[in-house]
């Protein structure tokens, strides 16, 4: 007895370009995951970087003013650091330590809550805070550029004329 | 809609009674040629992402070793008693005490041997800081003290080891002082 051949349809180029679809569209997410991951790492490697330049000109500038308080003037608006002689110096208005990275010193008096013996108070002072020039407050931010967004990093530290 | 009619010799299914038609060659042809187009993409995609994941753990390792490396001497410079030396390529600080219930901490030189960076306490052996899969190029210590206390300049460059082509640098700049 002669078989009939079975009757089955086969698959259109249509049901085929949507199967090819739709794997592309479930792959593509779990490859766009590396552009953050990646994004991210070098964002900490960065973000390393310029802590540590900003903690290099933290000890700078405090070396400075410990070495003669006097050389702490409130900048107007901020001092790079440079080394000069075998020590740290105030130099121009900025300063790259390394290729990409901006670097800027502010100093200003500190701001004490009520007398000069008060609380030092950074961001919000309660009623008149005094302006204490025997202690000088001191921002360093270090800047960047990365995938065309500026980036920084600051830290703030105190030095008090002990003399 | 336009169909395209190929003669029944370019069909890989000829029609015969009772039977729907199959792919014809063009079909296939096309089919295959945007199935092949899409591979290529996203096979050239896992490729990069493959690599960025792979850079991005050897950058990983070299950042965490030489940051581990710079805390580490900053951490000996600011409990330090007093800077003895601080030449380009060697750090010999003071131990410190133990005042206020810090545990006593001995004399240390911070040099590079081979392709780490070394710690050796007064009277011991010395200690590698970084491990072999991390090359340190460089390191250097500048005494920019300005009356005391001491105030030194670390600047530590490293490159992963790695077998491959990727081969990411590192470089640290920081500086410590002593704290009395």
């Amino acid at each position: 007895m002669a078989r009939r051949p079975s009757v089955r349809s086969g698959q259109s180029i249509i049901e085929g370009v949507i199967a090819v679809g739709v794997l592309t569209t479930l792959l593509t997410p779990l490859l766009l995951l590396a552009s953050p991951a990646s994004s991210a790492g070098l964002q900490a490697r960065e973000y390393t970087i310029g802590a540590f330049l900003a903690r290099q000109g933290l000890e700078g500038a405090r070396s400075i003013g410990r070495a003669s308080f006097a050389s702490l003037v409130n900048s107007s608006p901020t001092y790079g650091l440079a080394e000069s002689g075998g020590v740290y110096a105030f130099s121009g208005t900025s300063d790259t330590p390394l290729t990409g990275y901006t670097r800027t010193i502010t100093i200003t008096s500190a701001s004490r809550e009520g007398s000069t013996d008060g609380t030092l108070c950074d961001v919000s002072c309660a009623g008149s805070p005094s302006t204490d020039n025997e202690t000088k407050k001191i921002v360093v931010r270090v800047a960047w550029t990365s995938t065309g967004k500026s980036r920084s990093v600051s830290i703030t530290g105190y030095l008090a004329d002990w003399e | 809609m336009m169909s395209i009619r190929l003669h029944p010799r370019l069909s890989f299914t000829r029609l015969r009674p009772g039977l729907r038609r199959g792919f014809t060659l063009i079909e296939l042809i096309v089919f295959v040629g945007i199935t092949t187009l899409t591979l290529i993409v996203l096979i050239q995609a896992l490729a990069s992402m493959l690599t960025v994941r792979e850079k991005t753990k050897l950058s990983a390792d070299v950042q965490q070793s030489v940051r581990a490396a710079m805390e580490r001497i900053g951490m000996s410079i600011m409990n330090a008693t007093s800077l003895v030396a601080a030449d380009s390529d060697i750090l010999s600080i003071g131990g410190s005490p133990g005042i206020g219930g810090e545990s006593a901490t001995a004399a240390v030189q911070y040099y590079r041997c081979g392709s780490a960076i070394c710690a050796q306490e007064e009277g011991g052996s010395a200690a590698a800081l970084t491990p072999s899969s991390v090359n340190v190029s460089s390191l250097s210590f500048s005494n920019l003290s300005n009356g005391t206390p001491g105030t030194v300049k670390v600047s530590i460059t490293a490159t992963d080891t790695g077998a491959g082509a990727l081969k990411p640098t590192f470089t640290l700049i920081s500086s410590f002082s002593l704290r009395q």
